[in-house]
């Protein structure tokens, strides 16, 4: 017996006053009694019918046999029909936490299986079945993941509710962020009051809580395959003139070698496409491919790469196109003045090569920004954008004419994460010949001195002119010589320029695209433009990137194409182990009792009625 | 059925129908029925050499004279034969016995206008006598009253068993109308062959209800046996009452069959047709007398 008998279920109604109508089983039962007495019907020829239908006892037998099973059958019914109104459910004393269902939304769950159905389909399935075996006034929520939790419905006892939600679900194109699905289990089951299941296409990441209950949907069996670009690029070229770089990287799960090809188009200003390249490629089982290819004569612009494999189509398309950007050479033009401009134009030449970041320019009229080392010409404002080194005289850069040289300058920073300070330690920088100077009202300090309010490093804006004040001396310290020097002068070229680079060449979709903190010109806000139309956005917003096309900021002349390129979408991630990650609701099928004690009492009284209709007309 | 046989407008029937009987019949039916037994009758039946003894006038002098030769003539002996009304009254017959009563009173009446002995039986599962054999216009009245009280009653009819307990009481040959659905378990044949054996002239009268011939209802139902009481429960199907039509077409055959095998008159009718018109097809038919000539 193995010392168990099994795990008694206790059962409860939610609806108990409707065990009442059990009570019709009498006056059913007597009504039927009264029912199949079959009519007296005389015969003349009563030995005929004998001989025709000679009376066997297996016959009698099962006659009277048969009156009595329908009597067995209406009372089934009425029973099953007062059981199932009476609403029973199993009560599962064990685990009674309330169930958070999460579906993955990302889009790898577009993937369109064999039978024509897609993985989200799937994971709707399976859900629904656990929630339709809720029991026993057991709640549950119902919530969704890509790159971001989405909540479908709160806690309830209302399998309806959750199922409507249910519907409401539909397919995303964001990949999935596992660190928000982890975030939110760490959160729901520290507790130990919830179960959170996590309803999938892939195996359980390890990094995942262990709590969260991962199961894998869709058909057992092998998958339709996939390929899909996961990174793009096209970028001029470093070594030809109007030449462009192509890069991309393919990734496929299909399980043996599939043939296909790249088209690499150009997109004019009405939304048509000319084909430039046609690259074959041939994908070998378990290789990703690499592809970097030049192509002379690109034009800046936009341009999509697809993927179109030879035999058919892949599981999912989302991710066999990329939108690419070819942007315009437009270096941000500098001109150094001041004593001893050497070293500044070198570090200024130093970028110049670099895609044409930065251009030396003599003329300062025809500057974007001037780097100036020391006492500053009088210029009417507006001026062009300034990097100023080693302050001096009266300037409105600064509130008073700097004064005293600092003992000892100890950086502090206060902003190490802005662009003007990329790459750069600058707690590390020799401040010596550092003055003390106070900043112009409405300064952004990114660096003073330790325990004075002294600025290091600081930006000012006034009248559309904007400056970054660095407040050493670069001879003196030695600043010139430092490698930090040309990428200091190329950040602040830049930013001051408009040409802020924490704007990215290729987005991701998914992806968090921070807005430059520095709107060139008056507006005060970036107007975005996406895919699904124009935005406005207020300065250093933070925007997710939700559609696959282009993204632009006309206001810092910035375009990107924005498209899925996730490695864990374009390939099946652990889905053979989905066996092993099934845990069945619990439940008949998925049902409640109450579904198929509905169910039997039609199709008893179905049946019922077939012999009935036998016994009134033979 | 009270006073229905006896009332006036029920008279005028039978003598009507008399009188269109002695029309069709053209006297045929008559009391003078020939017999095997040679004796003093009319009708010449042979010659036969003289002995002692036999009567002086019955030698054929002609052909004395001619051949020399003493033979006497032989005549049929006439004798008047009684008709045996054999009438089912069994349960089966309950809603045709008022016509089989009808054509029974009819045969009757007419005979005994013919001056034939008429005998009534009802036949049950016992032969039940209803009126001794008697002849005369004047019994009439005692036969139409003694047929209004006839009443469906008994169990199975048992026609082999009425056949024998007729031919153990009147062991005289006479005219055998059996007036019945013949619906009988236990068949006809043997029944039907024994009265022949007897000597009897049978004539065989089916009468059947239209609701005999077909089954109308389906479904579940307790079937019973109107005479016997007999009942069973069964589920009828539109193929059970096609088999059970079928069943029965095949019962009248084989009563057909077993009529015509024996030489037996044989008339069926159903209680749609009146009675005088099924008595007056029966004798235009010639079906009474049919079975007497060609027995005779």
């Amino acid at each position: 017996m193995g010392g168990s008998l099994g795990k008694m279920v206790a059962v409860t109604f939610l609806s108990p006053a409707f065990l009442w109508s059990l009570a019709l089983l009498l006056p059913l039962a007597a009504l039927f009694l009264i029912r199949v007495k079959p009519r007296a019907r005389p015969t003349t020829a009563y030995f005929l019918w004998e001989r025709l239908k000679p009376e066997n006892r297996p016959s009698h037998l099962l006659r009277r046999l048969r009156d009595l099973f329908s009597l067995l059958l209406l009372a089934a019914a009425v029973t099953a029909a007062a059981l199932g109104l009476a609403d029973p459910r199993g009560e599962d004393e064990a685990d009674t936490r309330p169930l958070l269902l999460v579906i993955d939304q990302s889009a790898s769950m577009q993937r369109r299986l064999a039978d024509g159905r897609t993985l989200l389909d799937h994971a709707s399935e399976a859900a629904a079945g656990w929630i339709r075996a809720l029991r026993g006034g057991r709640q549950a929520a119902l919530m969704s993941v890509d790159s971001d939790l989405h909540q479908q419905a709160r806690l309830t006892a209302h399998p309806p509710e959750l199922l409507r939600a249910l519907d409401q679900v539909q397919p995303g194109g964001l990949p999935l962020d596992e660190a928000v699905l982890a975030e939110f289990a760490e959160t729901a089951l520290a507790s130990e009051e919830s179960r959170v299941l996590f309803f999938t296409d892939a195996a359980k990441n390890p990094s995942l809580p262990e709590g969260l209950e991962c199961i894998a949907v869709g058909p057992a069996g092998e998958r339709p395959g996939n390929a899909g670009l996961v990174a793009a690029d096209l970028a001029p070229s470093l070594t030809l003139n109007g030449a462009a770089t192509l890069l991309a990287r393919l990734v496929h799960d299909f399980p043996q070698a599939v043939t296909g090809r790249l088209e690499l188009s150009r997109r004019d200003e009405a939304g048509g496409e000319s084909l430039i390249r046609v690259l074959p490629l041939r994908l070998e089982p378990g290789q990703p491919r690499r592809l970097v290819e030049e192509v002379p004569e690109a034009e800046p612009g936009r341009w999509v790469l697809r993927w179109r494999p030879d035999a058919g189509a892949d599981a999912l398309a989302l991710d066999d196109a990329v939108d690419l950007v070819l942007p315009a050479p437009r270096p941000v033009r500098v001109a150094v003045t001041g004593v001893e401009p050497f070293f500044a134009q070198q570090a200024v030449r130093a970028f110049a090569s670099e895609r044409g970041t930065l251009q030396v320019v003599t003329d300062a009229a025809q500057a974007d920004v001037i780097l100036s080392i020391g006492e500053l010409a009088a210029e009417p404002a507006p001026g062009p954008a300034r990097l100023i080194f080693r302050p001096e005289g009266d300037s409105p850069w600064w509130a008073e004419a700097p004064g005293a040289e600092l003992d000892t300058p100890l950086p502090l920073l206060l902003e190490p994460e802005h662009p003007l300070l990329r790459f750069l330690d600058a707690a590390s920088w020799d401040f010596r010949g550092a003055r003390h100077l106070r900043p112009p009202a409405g300064s952004l300090v990114l660096a003073r001195q330790e325990g004075d309010e002294t600025p290091l490093i600081y930006l000012a804006r006034r009248d559309g002119s904007r400056v970054a004040v660095v407040n050493l001396d670069p001879v003196a310290s030695g600043f010139y010589l430092s490698p930090a020097f040309p990428v200091l002068v190329r950040n602040a070229a830049l930013a001051l320029a408009g040409r802020d680079e924490t704007l990215p060449p290729q987005l991701r979709l998914g992806q968090r695209l921070v807005l430059p903190t520095e709107i060139p010109g008056e507006a005060d806000r970036w107007t975005l433009e996406t895919p699904a139309g124009a935005v406005k956005a207020r300065a250093g917003a933070v925007v997710r990137v939700h559609d696959a096309g282009f993204y632009a900021l006309p206001e810092a002349d910035w375009t990107a194409g924005a498209a899925l390129l996730a490695a864990g979408e374009s390939i099946s991630v652990g889905a053979a182990e989905k066996g092993a990650l099934s845990p069945q609701p619990a439940g008949l099928g998925g049902r409640p009792w109450a579904w198929w004690l509905g169910l039997l009492a039609v199709g008893v009284i179905t049946l019922e009625s077939m012999l009935y209709h036998r016994r009134r007309v033979g | 059925m009270k006073g229905a046989l006896t009332s006036p407008a029920f008279i005028r029937r039978l003598e009507s129908l008399h009188l269109l009987a002695r029309k069709v019949l053209g006297g045929r039916l008559q009391a003078q029925r020939r017999s095997t037994r040679r004796g003093s009758g009319v009708a010449f039946a042979d010659y036969a050499p003289y002995y002692p003894g036999d009567d002086y006038r019955a030698i054929d002098w002609r052909v004395l004279a001619r051949f020399d030769a003493l033979l006497i003539k032989l005549f049929e002996v006439e004798e008047d034969t009684t008709l045996h009304l054999l009438v089912d009254t069994s349960r089966s017959m309950t809603a045709k016995l008022t016509r089989a009563c009808e054509v029974a009173a009819a045969l009757g009446y007419i005979a005994l206008h013919h001056h034939e002995t008429v005998a009534l039986h009802w036949m049950e599962d016992r032969l039940r006598p209803a009126l001794e054999p008697g002849r005369g216009r004047a019994r009439v009245w005692e036969l139409l009253r003694t047929l209004e009280s006839a009443e469906a009653q008994g169990a199975d009819t048992d026609l082999l068993q009425c056949a024998r307990q007729l031919h153990s009481r009147h062991r005289r040959r006479g005219l055998v109308v059996v007036i019945s659905d013949f619906f009988c378990p236990e068949g006809y044949e043997r029944a039907l062959s024994y009265l022949t054996w007897a000597g009897h002239e049978v004539f065989c009268l089916q009468l059947l209800d239209p609701a005999d011939l077909t089954w109308s209802w389906l479904g579940d139902c307790d079937l019973t046996c109107v005479e016997t009481g007999s009942h069973r429960r069964l589920t009828i199907t539109q193929g059970d009452a096609d088999r059970f039509a079928e069943a029965i077409q095949n019962w009248n055959a084989g009563l057909e069959r077993c009529c015509k095998d024996r030489q037996i008159g044989l008339a069926a009718t159903d209680t749609r047709a009146a009675f005088d018109h099924i008595v007056l097809d029966l004798l235009r038919r010639g079906g009474l007398t049919a079975a007497t000539e060609h027995r005779g």
